[in-house]
């Protein structure tokens, strides 16, 4: 766990760095797309007057002034499969991006959605030291909670304080100052493939560019396309991307639960690709232009050229019903809805008090999923977009960027976790200096 | 790689257009094939219609050299050996119109040419003209004979190309290298700058090419400065006395015509004003090309007698110009003795007290620098102390006047004022024998 805390603390130190020279590239490398944003800090003096857009959660302090986007290579399931070719995809992604800037960038925060993130929910509790709760109480209730096996080869992406509990008042934000006995807390810990993520820290240091920052698809995700209430009282950010669907629960203000099913739009264009007989790059272009998950009476009507070039005038000249083609879709994306409310059951989602779903990604587009998803999920449902952000180009503001400008927001306002605060004075050999004041302190 | 590749429906496979089109599924391309590299072939290849067959020939024929081909790539036809007769050949030739693509599997049959041995080509017949009578022998090109050559035909460069938009590394890192402020700014100014120095350096360090330039620049500084606006005809000296002007025109030595840029007027003015009698010059270049020079002259005042002769002496002691004889000015002043110069105020003061004497005065002696001795006629001198010579002076005028006293008109040769307090005459020598003999006689003293 020292391991971790120490390079959590690096990128931390990095992301500093970074900021205070100003510029920070934000990076979203997909099974679908590899986004990249560039971030100028300090730059901005507030959205204008009657843009539109409020002072939500100050992210006015940074604007975008460079983005880069192309098609994802080596990539499957968010995870790398050809290093090499994600190496190329990142590169043009960055040199796009930094053409677009005029600024070369040295330091990138990550978001990804692969290496298995599976939740865990911590707790533990201390007995104060003094009468208050002081900073080094709360590193220590932090160090309290019972870490989980996370399993061979698996590390904590985000070890978030959500709640924490003094005496019996629970629901606390932030206790510090406050009087007590016993201070408890919730912790919210993701883990995931420690190798997944050395492949991605690899292939950008491929690219000479530093990581200062790693966050998890869903959460970030979820924070961009979740509406600040819908945070507070409860919803689940359903983020459908190209190779895998993330699903993440937020509950005052903080994500509780997170989880990945390996199934995405690709697999409905893969789907759609076999079933007609079609190269992939037109099952792709009939999937966004002619998909659809309910079919009526007019679909049977409509008939979709899906061309070919074989040179047999027969086979290039096939066309498809859009009833036959929503009827490719629809099981595919119905086994993705399913699969994602089993998720859910098992996160509890049912117990919530407010049950709001918001389904973002690309995935999202199809015409007719809120309806269906409505029929899966649950009654509340909503098609989510990002927030907001300045300086953003409008074809980076549709839900398939959602990944990508909560990861602006996060950034500019990363949540407390567990590595930003020290650790406290007794457990930290190193400081041997701080453990005789202490000694001191106490015994006189 | 294979594994991936295997559950990947057979339509992906299929050929794809150059263009680029993602995601790729199989993650990998393709080996690629060489562009450029020919194929030997033993056979020939089966092409889908004629119109898609390369031509089998390397550099490819001229446009109607070219075989006419079957569906299936074959040749239609052997061509003659022996040269067609050209009145005979019919140049009316029908071009086969392309065929829709439904019917493209019933081959369709071979297109006979109107005569044995010259046939019509089945592309568009455009470009067919007859080759006939070019120069290089009509048909004599034969399969047969450089089978080879013939048989090697280029891979079309473009067709299974994708273009990659990916920068490659050296791009990547060229690319930022190229964003990084320093290095920019280095490369946008200071590299140019270093490379314009290092040319100029370089240039400079031949001396036939510094003093090209020097006469380079000095052609175009004389061009400008003999411009007519700038010419110099005359000079014009305005001076109260003509000898005075002459000599500064001298003096100054000037050629016309002469560029006002070559005229250095603070100069002129020194040399003019170098001249003894000229107090100041005042220079100025009029329009019309004049040089105006006007002179203040100095005033003599005195006249000094120096050891090597007479000069006029202006009231500051300065020379005015040299004298001739003491008569030609017998109305100023003289004065003599070394440093009289220095001293010409003090002497014109006490030249004006001995007003009542002037008719007797003769001039003025400076003496050791330090006071002066005022000379008379018949040798009498009048010695004045340094201090307060004026008042001395007045006292032996006082002396000398009225009708009691007279006492320059007596046999004195040195009144010697120079201590105040106490005055001293001196007698000649025959006054002094006078004087000791009428006391001799007064007293009765023998004169021994």
């Amino acid at each position: 766990m020292t391991v971790l805390y120490e390079s959590q603390r690096a990128m931390r130190n990095l992301r500093r760095q970074a900021m205070q020279r100003g510029v920070i590239a934000v990076m979203d490398v997909g099974t679908h797309k590899v986004a990249c944003l560039i971030l100028k800090f300090g730059v901005s003096d507030g959205p204008r007057e009657g843009s539109g857009v409020g002072n939500m959660a100050g992210q006015a302090a940074f604007r975008v002034i460079g983005a880069g986007t192309t098609c994802s290579r080596g990539v499957r399931f968010g995870e790398i499969v050809a290093m090499r070719e994600t190496e190329r995809a990142v590169r043009t992604a960055l040199q796009n991006a930094q053409k677009m800037a005029q600024t070369r960038v040295d330091h990138a925060i990550l978001t990804f959605s692969g290496g298995d993130m599976r939740s865990y929910g911590l707790e533990g509790s201390v007995e104060l030291e003094s009468e208050r709760v002081s900073e080094n109480d709360i590193a220590r209730v932090l160090d309290a909670c019972d870490a989980p096996d996370l399993g061979h080869g698996r590390e904590a992406l985000h070890a978030q304080p959500v709640n924490f509990v003094l005496d019996h008042r629970s629901g606390l934000a932030d206790p510090r100052g406050q009087a007590g006995r016993r201070l408890g807390c919730d912790m919210h810990m993701l883990g995931v493939d420690t190798d997944v993520v050395q492949n991605l820290v690899h292939c950008l240091k491929r690219c000479d560019v530093e990581v200062a920052g790693l966050a998890a698809a869903p959460y970030v995700s979820g924070r961009a396309s979740l509406v600040e209430d819908e945070q507070e009282l409860g919803a689940a950010a359903i983020d459908l991307g190209g190779g895998t669907t993330t699903l993440s629960i937020f509950i005052k203000g903080h994500m509780i639960y997170a989880d990945t099913v390996r199934l995405g739009g690709d697999h409905i264009t893969g789907d759609i690709a076999k079933g007609l007989q079609i190269p992939y790059s037109t099952a792709e272009r009939i999937k966004t232009f002619h998909g659809g998950l309910m079919a009526t009476g007019q679909d049977d009507r409509q008939r979709i050229e899906i061309g070919g070039d074989s040179g047999d005038w027969e086979k290039d000249r096939r066309t498809v019903t859009r009833s036959e083609l929503i009827g490719i879709m629809r099981p595919r994306m119905a086994e993705i809805l399913e699969e994602v409310r089993a998720r859910l059951d098992v996160a509890g989602f049912d117990h919530l008090p407010s049950q709001q779903i918001v389904l973002t990604g690309g995935g999202s587009q199809v015409p007719g999923l809120d309806g269906m998803a409505a029929r899966i999920l649950g009654p509340q449902v909503r098609l989510g977009r990002p927030i907001r952000v300045p300086g953003l180009p409008q074809a980076a503001t549709g839900p398939e960027y959602a990944a990508i400008v909560g990861l602006c927001q996060y950034a500019a306002h990363p949540q407390d976790e567990w590595w930003d605060f020290d650790i406290p004075a007794q457990m930290f050999a190193a400081r041997p200096l701080k453990r005789a004041m202490k000694w001191f302190r106490d015994n006189w | 790689m294979s594994a991936l590749k295997s559950d990947e429906p057979p339509a992906m496979r299929a050929r794809t257009d150059s263009a680029w089109v993602w995601p790729d599924r199989l993650e990998v391309t393709p080996p690629a094939v060489p562009a450029g590299r020919p194929v030997r072939s033993r056979s020939l290849p089966k092409g889908r219609w004629s119109i898609d067959m390369p031509d089998r020939a390397w550099p490819p024929l001229p446009e109607g050299m070219r075989a006419a081909r079957g569906p299936e790539g074959d040749l239609l036809e052997p061509f003659a050996e022996e040269e067609p007769e050209l009145d005979a050949v019919p140049f009316e030739t029908v071009p086969a119109p392309r065929r829709p693509q439904a019917d493209l599997d019933r081959p369709e049959a071979p297109v006979t040419p109107a005569v044995p041995g010259f046939i019509a080509q089945s592309r568009a017949a455009k470009g067919f003209v007859g080759g006939g009578d070019t120069p290089e022998g009509g048909f004599s090109f034969q399969l047969g004979a450089n089978a080879a050559a013939v048989m090697d035909w280029p891979v079309e460069d473009e067709a299974p190309r994708r273009h990659d938009p990916s920068p490659s590394r050296l791009a990547y890192r060229l690319n930022r290298m190229w964003l990084t402020p320093g290095i920019r700014r280095f490369v946008r100014f200071g590299l140019p700058l270093l490379l314009v120095l290092s040319f100029a350096a370089g240039w400079m360090s031949k001396p036939e090419n510094r003093a090209m330039l020097e006469a380079s620049i000095n052609g175009v500084i004389d061009h400008v400065q003999n411009q007519p606006m700038f010419r110099v005809n005359s000079a014009e000296v305005i001076s109260a006395s003509p000898e005075v002007a002459e000599g500064v025109e001298s003096l100054l030595n000037l050629h016309f015509p002469v560029s006002s840029w070559d005229l250095d007027l603070a100069e002129l003015r020194a040399t003019a004003e170098s001249l003894d009698a000229v107090e100041g010059a005042w220079l100025q270049i009029r329009s019309g090309g004049v040089l105006e020079i006007r002179l203040t002259e100095r005033v003599p005042a005195m006249v000094w007698r120096a050891p090597e002769g007479l000069y006029l002496v202006d009231d500051e002691g300065h020379r005015v110009a040299r004298l001739a004889t003491r008569a030609a000015r017998a109305d100023l002043p003289l004065i003599a003795g070394e440093g009289a110069t220095a001293a010409v105020a003090e002497a014109q003061t006490l030249w004006a007290a001995a007003a009542p004497i002037q008719s007797r005065m003769r001039g003025l002696v400076r003496v050791s620098e330090r006071r002066w001795d005022v000379v008379l006629d018949r040798d009498q001198r009048i010695l004045l102390p340094a201090e307060g010579a004026l008042e001395a002076l007045e006292r032996v005028v006082a002396m000398s006047e009225g009708v009691q006293q007279q006492l320059l008109s007596r046999d004195v040769q040195i009144v010697d004022m120079r201590n105040p307090a106490r005055p001293t005459l001196r007698l000649t020598a025959a006054a002094m024998q006078d004087l000791t003999r009428n006391r001799n006689q007064s007293t009765g003293a023998s004169s021994r």
